[in-house]
């Protein structure tokens, strides 16, 4: 089901005992259809192996590249940072997805067919967080960190002790794109974003981490208005919640760059921008298409101290709550970019497991989506 | 046109009594018991592919056989024998892969039939026998798609089944034939082509035959196979002028004497009819005996229902002979006169005379009219399409206008590929289809599909007359109205008299050179733009008025028609002035004599709900009273500007209506402010407070799901409605506990939870939210919760549907499992699993 717009004639054709053996049959049809297409296409497109897969790994100019050296190293924790100085990185266009009405902001204030609504609904949205932001109704924590970091391995980021003594600390481990690519173009992996342990010239390299919640106090504030019977208001604090989460990413990844770590400290980027990534450097969360072992999120928490400092926990599925929570690492070559891993072998899984030392079923349970 | 001295003959006949066709070929050739060999005979003995069955073919291989049959029924009584050439044409003889025989085969059997006639007349020439060349309907259909996953497409088209049919043609009337028979026409369509070839033919050789056109009722519903109604299939074939036209086949004389009576009404020609022998038995077998059948024929003829009659499958000379004796003296039928009307159909008929009110024609199918429909075909969203095109019909259009000129398609293939989706469609081809389109290959393309009486829209004098006329006579081949422009040689008719002049000389080049009946004309004097603020413009509206008017009362019998929308172009953007100015204008042209409009169906204001300001701007402007006119109506304008359904903040009429009113109201537009005291009111109100929920809540809700599955309103203002239900709900929950009153019987048991490792819920608590206020009783298990709590609260609670929410990829290895489990003996839930995609970059988990 496409969205929860189209709930209500589901259930009724679900429950209506004629329709049902057609609709349900219909669907499984489709699902059917979905499954052999998968499966077919999957079949189609054969994957690099595992070592080829590697042997074409992304080779930037490390001999002439002079890596930036973060403003600190080790952690930083911001509790209740206040909400006012987020309000203005929110991206509202997925705002309005969650309410079901298409289109890009601003645009779709004026659209034809769903002006009015959007309209309608923002004047809402506005009034709300400028309540959550006056009365604080919500409160924003952070911590980021840096260390000192080379590439080991084929796929595997090595990060040092913040006091530079030099002894390694925890590793990361990425994963590599396997599907076969054209002439001159590279199978990617967000570990050659970092400089490799043997570079020549170009010394330690380094790499960050964050997680920043707007969690904190949204399931109680949503509960309050649900008491009340306005379940209108109680979707809007959890949808609010939710970009005022993504902008706080959005924020504290520009400080990151003009001050913390201070690569492009002259960065001056409109909020239109900042929305189409026009930065330096990427901030890839774990789970998403660039890395996507959401196990690595133990790791990233790990080393943040996450849960102590800030309070946010992950679940068996590595699910932060609050849910209004984003988190990732921080690469900041000018070459870094987003990419999709896509389809691996389970060669690849099996090595991987090797390398984390987790358990090789609950990995490619992880893994699933993809796998080929 | 010559007519021939056969055909003279044959109408003065018809018109003394009743003239008798033969029976059952098929049947009477089974008789004969032939074998493969007699089938081949010399000349096919070594043809490399099987060949018994094919009766046509033994008019080449077994002539004597086929001859004898037609003499027993000539003898028996026939005045008229059908050729042995009912599956002659090409596309069916390739069936045996001789289609190449096609000619020779209608060639050799006209000769046959020719030859027993002769013998027969030359015994008793007081009594001429008369030989019908066949064309079966083939097995082939240009309406209707033998594949039900792809009903676009055909497996023959019409331009082939025309050569197929001119070949047949060639051959019979070479052979001797006195008549051309269409016969057995499931499809209207495949006659139509048939009818197109015939007069081709006609018009080359400068002589015409007769035509008789007969179609086959395929069942209790009354229709053809394509699904013509009786009526329907008469005004699709009425241009060909037949001789006559009934219906034979598939059914008995009594299951077909309805459809016979009727067209005996409608008919302005001949009527004929050649039932089967009863319906068939276990066997396949026809058994109704001679005696039974001709009693029931004699019964037609005495009711005055026929002027042919014959018998089809089962029938035999025996059959013939007892009709022929059962009808003697009965005088023939009457030819009928209708009242002379636009005779237009799709599955069913549609007429527009004197009588009628006026006629919409929907204007919403037009890719130049509407930037929605030009999107969906643009990006070939057929189906949507087809939802455009039926919201037209279901909100009243009678006819639907259909334009695709638009540079960025290949206008003829998305004609051509929509009207044969529309076929396909029997809640949108019941209506006549108007073919619009300034490019006449793209209306001829459309011609080709359509197998009811389309318009054509539009052709005119602009190209000079020999142009028009080749047109218009094309449209005659076709059987189609015509819709003509006042637009000439100089330009288009920008003043009342050009227009008047214009109309004139088209109507007499038509009806004259033509002999085009007028009730196929329909005139367009061309609707203006009036209020442009161009002073020259301001008496455009008038100038069409009395053109109507001059075309009723000058051009006896023709139609006229208009685009309403564009008398109101200069108020784009403020729909509800446009629908005043066309109210006004309609009223008055109607007055007039204008027929039909192009509107959009649905959108009509009625003309005595408009304001009173609004209305006197409007008819300054329309009739051009006075010269501020313009200015005026702009002025009022502004007053009526945004959309129809303005709601100023302070606007508290609403709470002047009834309290069920007052409840529904709060609910579709999401006011809470006076829920709880209207919703006391209601209790008060009604016997129980349970009621207050049934009744007028309830209704309220329906309406907002009406409005948000029609694309009217959107998910947050539906939030916002339940937001208002719950409240009211809430207040009335204490006293429906108090009474014991019962609870409101539910749709449905919903259980709804995030599975555990998930946090995310505001999909889940939307749709919940959602179903709560469409009467499911939603119990809601939060975030993370495990499948075992899943299972057994559905269990506990019974309930009837489960839904699941789970947003992060590790998980969805466990809805899987949750799922499976759902499987496990015990449940029998359909397990609903939806997720919501967020699009942006970092977003943990």
């Amino acid at each position: 089901m496409p969205d929860a717009s189209r709930s209500v004639s589901v259930v009724s054709t679900l429950l209506n005992e004629d329709n049902k053996p057609d609709y349900a049959g219909k669907i499984r049809a489709e699902y059917e259809v979905i499954r052999e297409r998968t499966a077919n296409r999957s079949n189609k497109r054969k994957l690099l192996s595992y070592p080829d897969a590697n042997a074409n790994a992304l080779k930037l100019d490390w001999k002439n590249y002079a890596a930036t050296k973060p403003a600190f190293l080790g952690n930083k924790v911001f509790n209740d940072y206040p909400l006012s100085q987020l309000v203005d990185y929110i991206d509202w266009t997925p705002f309005f997805i969650t309410w079901s009405l298409a289109g890009k902001y601003p645009a779709i204030l004026e659209d034809e067919k769903v002006g009015k609504a959007a309209t309608d609904l923002f004047a809402d949205a506005q009034a709300l967080l400028k309540k959550i932001v006056d009365e604080k109704l919500l409160t924003a924590k952070a911590v980021i960190g840096f260390w000192p970091a080379n590439k080991t391995a084929d796929n595997d980021v090595q990060l040092y002790a913040a006091d530079e003594s030099g002894s390694a600390i925890e590793k990361l481990h990425f994963l590599r794109q396997q599907i076969p690519k054209e002439e001159e173009l590279a199978n990617l992996c967000l570990a050659d974003f970092i400089a490799p342990v043997d570079n020549g010239e170009c010394g330690t390299d380094y790499i960050g981490g964050f997680a920043v919640t707007t969690g904190i106090g949204a399931d109680e504030l949503a509960a309050e208005y649900a008491a009340e019977n306005d379940d209108y208001t109680a979707i809007m604090v959890k949808a609010l919640a939710d970009r005022l989460a993504e902008a706080f990413a959005e924020h504290m990844h520009e400080r990151v760059r003009k001050e913390f770590w201070a690569y492009e400290p002259a960065e001056t980027l409109s909020t239109v921008d900042l929305i189409s990534e026009k930065y330096r450097g990427i901030r890839p969360a774990p789970g998403y298409p660039a890395c996507p072992d959401h196990s690595e999120k133990e790791t990233l928490f790990s080393l943040l101290n996450a849960a102590e400092e800030i309070q946010i926990e992950l679940s068996e599925s590595f699910a932060m709550s609050p849910a209004a929570s984003v988190s990732g690492f921080y690469f900041s070559h000018p070459e870094s970019k987003y990419f999709s891993v896509g389809k691996i072998s389970q060669e690849q899984v099996d090595d991987l497991t090797n390398r984390n030392g987790k358990d090789i079923a609950e990995m490619t349970r992880l893994l699933t989506p993809n796998l080929d | 046109m010559k007519t021939t001295k056969s055909e003279n003959l044959i109408r003065q006949q018809l018109h003394q009594r009743i003239l008798i066709l033969d029976g059952a070929m098929g049947t009477m050739i089974q008789s004969h018991k032939l074998s493969d060999a007699d089938f081949r005979s010399e000349r096919f003995a070594d043809f490399p592919h099987e060949l018994a069955g094919n009766n046509d073919l033994l008019t080449l291989t077994q002539p004597e056989i086929i001859k004898q049959i037609h003499l027993a029924y000539l003898r028996a009584g026939a005045d008229i024998v059908e050729t042995n050439t009912f599956n002659s044409t090409r596309s069916s003889q390739s069936d045996y892969h001789l289609e190449d025989l096609s000619y020779e085969l209608n060639l050799e059997a006209a000769k046959l039939a020719r030859a027993a006639c002769d013998e027969v007349t030359a015994e008793n020439p007081e009594r001429p026998r008369f030989v019908a060349g066949v064309l079966g309907p083939t097995s082939k259909t240009t309406s209707i798609s033998p594949k039900v996953s792809d009903p676009g497409f055909r497996n023959i088209s019409f331009d082939t089944l025309v050569d197929d049919y001119s070949n047949s043609i060639g051959g019979l009337i070479e052979g001797g034939a006195d008549i051309i028979m269409i016969e057995t026409a499931f499809d209207t369509l495949n006659a139509k082509a048939a009818i197109f070839a015939l007069s081709a033919c006609f018009e080359a050789r400068g002589t015409s035959l007769p035509i008789m056109i007969s179609g086959t009722i395929t069942d209790a519903s009354g229709r053809t196979l394509s699904g013509q109604t009786v009526a329907a299939f008469c005004n699709s074939v009425a241009h060909a002028n037949p001789l006559s036209v009934g219906f034979n086949c598939a059914l008995g004389a009594e299951q077909l004497r309805p459809h016979i009576a009727e067209t005996s009404s409608l008919a302005n020609c001949f009527v004929s009819t050649h039932p089967n022998a009863g319906l068939p038995n276990e066997f396949g077998e026809y058994d109704q005996s001679p005696a039974a059948m001709s009693a029931i024929i004699a019964e037609f003829a005495s009711s005055g229902f026929v002027n042919i009659v014959g018998g089809c499958c089962g029938t035999t000379p025996d059959h013939i002979k007892a009709i022929a004796e059962a009808i003697e003296g009965i005088a023939p039928r009457q030819i009928a006169e209708p009242k002379p009307a636009c005779r237009l159909s799709g599955l069913e008929p549609f007429n527009i005379d004197g009588d009628s009110l006026f006629v919409n024609v929907g204007e919403r199918t037009n890719v130049t009219g509407s930037a929605k429909f030009a999107r969906l075909i643009i990006d070939e969203n057929y189906d949507e399409a087809l939802e455009v095109a039926l919201q037209q019909v279901e909100s009243g259009a009678q006819i639907i206008d259909i334009n695709m000129d638009e540079g960025m398609l290949d206008s003829e293939l998305a004609m051509e590929k929509f009207l044969k989706l529309i076929a396909s469609e029997p809640d949108i081809c019941r209506v006549p289809i108007m073919l619009d389109s300034s490019k006449w290959e793209i209306i001829e393309t459309g011609l080709k599909c359509v197998q009811g009486k389309s318009v054509v829209n539009s052709i005119s004098l602009k190209e000079g007359e020999e142009d028009f006329l080749a047109k218009a006579t094309l449209c005659l081949k076709y059987g189609a109205a015509v819709i003509v422009m006042a637009f000439d040689e100089n330009g288009q008719a920008d003043s009342l008299e050009k227009k008047n002049t214009i109309c004139k000389r088209s109507y007499d080049l038509l009806t004259q050179k033509l002999n085009f009946p007028p009730q196929d004309i329909i005139f367009d004097p061309n609707i203006f733009a009036v209020a442009t603020g161009i002073e020259e413009h301001n008496n455009y509206a008038v100038d069409f008025i009395e053109s109507c008017r001059y075309i009723k009362k000058n051009l006896p019998g023709a139609l006229i028609s208009g685009g309403v929308s564009n008398v109101s172009f200069s108020f784009r953007g403020n729909n509800l002035v446009r629908e005043a100015i066309h109210s006004v204008f309609l009223y008055h042209a109607i007055k007039a004599g204008l027929t039909m409009g192009i509107v959009n169906a649905g959108q009509l204001t009625v003309y005595d709900d408009i304001p009173a300001d609004l209305k006197t701007a409007v008819e300054d402007v329309i009739l051009n009273r006075t010269d501020e006119a313009t200015e005026n109506l702009m002025a009022v304008a502004v007053n009526y500007s945004g959309s129809t359904e303005r709601q100023s903040a302070e606007d508290l009429a609403w709470r002047e209506a009834s309290v069920e009113r007052r409840l529904a109201y709060a609910l579709v537009k999401g006011i809470t402010k006076f829920i709880e005291a209207d919703t006391e009111e209601a209790r008060q109100n009604a016997d129980k407070p349970i009621k207050v929920i049934e009744g007028p809540l309830m209704k309220g809700m329906d309406e907002v799901g009406d409005l948000f599955g029609s694309g009217k309103m959107f998910l947050p203002q539906v939030v916002k409605s339940a937001r208002v239900m719950k409240q009211a709900v809430a207040y009335l929950l204490p006293y429906i506990e108090a009474e014991k009153g019962g609870v409101v019987q539910s749709k449905g048991k919903i259980l709804m939870a995030t599975v555990k490792g998930d946090v995310h819920d505001i999909g889940k608590n939307i749709v919940g939210v959602v179903l709560g206020c469409n009467n499911y009783d939603v119990i809601d298990l939060g975030v993370m919760v495990p499948c075992e709590k899943i299972l057994q609260v559905a269990k506990d609670e019974n309930v009837d549907v489960i839904g699941l929410s789970g947003l992060i990829t590790p998980i969805a290895g466990r809805d899987g499992t949750c799922r499976s489990r759902d499987a496990a003996p015990g449940f029998q839930y359909p397990a609903s699993h939806w997720r919501r995609h967020y699009i942006e970059g970092a977003h943990g988990g």
